[in-house]
């Protein structure tokens, strides 16, 4: 779902990034206001978390590939606000270090997978999981937090199941919703810009093909294998680390730290899916990408002589190195800038806290 | 009609000069430079002292591999010529510096950075006219140099890094003259920070003069007093030498520095050595 460069029209990528930039102030306003300053680092796992859930690709039918996304995830750990915000850090690392992603793009990439799909997913996990009885409202306040003993019990239990319910079902919505606003910006393209014969000067395929082109195999695959991911972790620190959802539980950060090295470990896995995903494709590929009945037969104008950003490790590979060693490497550079800069941020932020009491 | 003043007594005896308003203002500026100069003296001491928690940090390596292979690293970073290998080597440096306490770990960013963005400066000429090979090489060595030495120091107590040059040949009075430096920069900067507080403390409402000239209450500005402060310490440092080179020798310093302490060996070492092994052995295979 990540965007490359050429594929929307620099116009396009404007809307979409000045879209982004109330979003992303007012995402770290409320962070500032919400989120704690020893929850803050945890963003940065937050982002590492969703930076390595998407090096995870799934073959698709139709001979594409699709990967999850974690944001509905990082949504029920860390509220929506703070998803946001460590999506985007995430999207940045991939867009300027491994090239995944354009770098002109990369207000349309978070505005689908930062923006659309934490809010929607968190909303839909909220809703769901109320209906099932779950305890979709995290305690907050300080009020709420003295009452430990009641949140252990809302903790196990039924509660349980229907948080789960609530989390897969935000994930797989969150994720089917942003695969679809991404293919109505793909599916625009060739109705707004077209050169003087009439071909597209960026993406060209309309609505008819991107839509069902984006949405099915999502429906089918990448949403559930998203809902999976997004459950088993969920899951996971809820059990082993309820001190992540919870403030005043038992905090094990060094179990969710190994989980992000089990993750590191088998990210190998996303390897196995050959293949570009849709709407991913190089200029040298995309004429003879079959969509519907025929070849595309021409290299749209804008990708030919488009804008061309030379990433550090492009395509997550490490020139020399084999691509299982050389994606392990990469998994392991990605998640360590996104835990190193929130702990940064995070310094930030005490820093101006104890100058405002001096 | 008495009943209406509870302390009649106590009333009468304070004098009226203790109930009017003491209305002193110290002035602006006269204080600045001494508490300047007692905040730098404290930021330094706190330095050298907040040095005696390295060594209880969970992932402590001892000093010694940490000295020779940090060393062996930048050698082979330096004598590298694929990327691959500054890849591999910039990796680990972030795991690293994942797990470093914040404080030093934004100090190492913060000279990493400079350093990195001197270097591509100086490179940009070469990188405008076409040699885009070392713009990207060479500040990516430089970072992770910088970031290695950064590393070490910040992990490791400059005590025992002294202890550790012996291994390397550096000389012995090196070794001596650095040692001594080091446990002596707290102790005259204790010293030197307890003589301004007492000029503080004495100079309190004092009226700021900017000289001597008037007399009388011997008002000095602070800057002047620093020589004094400066002589006192270097007098006092002579005498402490000699006192502590003669207790030395009483205890039989020689002035070499054999390395006795046991090699320890603990898990934190063993990982460090494996990796630091690893990449070397990278080095070797992708040259």
């Amino acid at each position: 779902m990540h965007i490359p460069d050429n594929y929307l029209s620099p116009e396009t990528c404007v809307v979409l990034g000045a879209a982004m930039v109330p979003v992303l102030a007012v995402s770290v306003k409320k962070v500032k206001e919400e989120v704690s300053k020893e929850k803050l680092p945890l963003l940065g796992v937050g982002a590492a978390f969703s930076f390595l859930l998407m090096m995870f690709n799934v073959p698709l039918p139709g001979g594409t590939t699709g990967h999850a996304v974690g944001a509905v995830l990082v949504a029920v750990l860390l509220g929506p606000y703070a998803a946001c915000l460590s999506v985007t850090v995430a999207l940045a690392i991939q867009a300027l270090l491994f090239g995944d992603g354009g770098v002109l793009a990369l207000g349309a990439n978070c505005f689908n997978m930062a923006f659309v799909m934490p809010f929607v997913g968190y909303a839909v996990y909220k809703l769901v999981s109320r209906i099932f009885g779950g305890s979709a409202a995290e305690p907050k306040t300080g009020s709420e937090l003295c009452a430990g003993t009641q949140r252990s019990a809302r903790i196990s239990g039924r509660s349980g199941v229907g948080n789960a319910i609530g989390v897969a079902t935000g994930a797989y919505l969150g994720l089917n919703v942003a695969a679809l606003v991404a293919a109505i910006e793909f599916g625009i393209q060739p109705l707004l810009f077209t050169d003087a014969n009439g071909l597209a000067l960026y993406c060209p395929y309309p609505l008819s093909i991107s839509i069902p082109a984006m949405l099915i195999p999502h429906l089918l695959l990448a949403g559930i294998v998203e809902a999976a991911f997004s459950v088993l972790i969920y899951s996971f620190i809820r059990n082993v680390s309820p001190g992540t959802l919870y403030e005043g539980e038992q905090k094990r950060t060094k179990t969710v730290y190994a989980l992000l090295v089990v993750l590191i470990l088998f990210v190998p896995l996303g390897l196995l899916a050959t293949g570009t995903a849709w709407g991913e494709w190089g200029a040298d590929e995309i004429a003879e990408v079959v969509n519907g009945s025929a070849a595309l037969g021409y290299v749209p104008d804008g990708m030919a002589n488009g804008f061309s950003f030379d990433a550090f490790m492009p395509d997550y590979a490490v020139p020399g190195l084999a691509d299982i060693p050389g994606y392990i490497l990469s998994a392991v550079c990605g998640t360590a800038i996104a835990v190193i800069l929130f702990r940064i941020l995070a310094s930030l932020k005490k820093g101006k806290r104890t100058n405002a009491h001096a | 009609m008495h009943e209406a003043d509870p302390h009649p007594f106590e009333r009468r005896s304070v004098p009226a000069w203790l109930l009017s308003r003491e209305d002193y203002t110290p002035a602006a500026g006269r204080e600045r430079f001494l508490d300047k100069t007692i905040f730098s003296l404290l930021r330094l001491s706190a330095l050298i002292r907040s040095q005696d928690t390295y060594g209880v940090a969970r992932f402590h390596v001892d000093e010694i591999y940490g000295l020779l292979f940090t060393i062996a690293l930048i050698v082979f970073l330096s004598l590298s010529r694929t990327f691959t290998f500054v890849l591999i080597v910039l990796s680990c440096i972030l795991v690293r510096l994942c797990f470093i306490r914040i404080g030093a770990l934004k100090n190492i960013l913060a000279v990493c950075l400079a350093a990195t963005i001197f270097s591509a400066l100086v490179l940009l000429p070469a990188a405008l006219y076409g040699n885009t090979y070392s713009i990207i090489m060479i500040p990516s060595k430089v970072f992770a140099s910088v970031a290695l030495v950064g590393i070490f120091s910040h992990t490791s107590r400059w005590n025992d890094i002294t202890g550790t040059l012996r291994l390397i040949h550096v000389p012995n009075i090196f070794i001596f003259i650095l040692d001594i430096t080091i446990k002596y920069l707290t102790m005259l900067s204790d010293f030197a920070l307890s003589m301004f507080y007492a000029m503080k403390l004495r100079s309190v409402g004092r009226p700021g003069r900017k000289t001597g000239k008037g007399g009388g209450t011997g008002a000095r500005i602070p800057r002047a007093a620093v020589s004094n402060v400066a002589g006192n310490i270097f007098l006092h440092s002579r005498e402490l030498s000699e006192e502590m080179y003669c207790a030395m020798e009483c205890r039989g310093f020689s002035g070499a520095y054999p390395r006795t302490a046991f090699w320890k060996f603990s898990a934190a070492d063993a990982v460090y050595v494996l990796v630091n092994l690893a990449l070397i052995a990278a080095f070797f295979y992708l040259g």
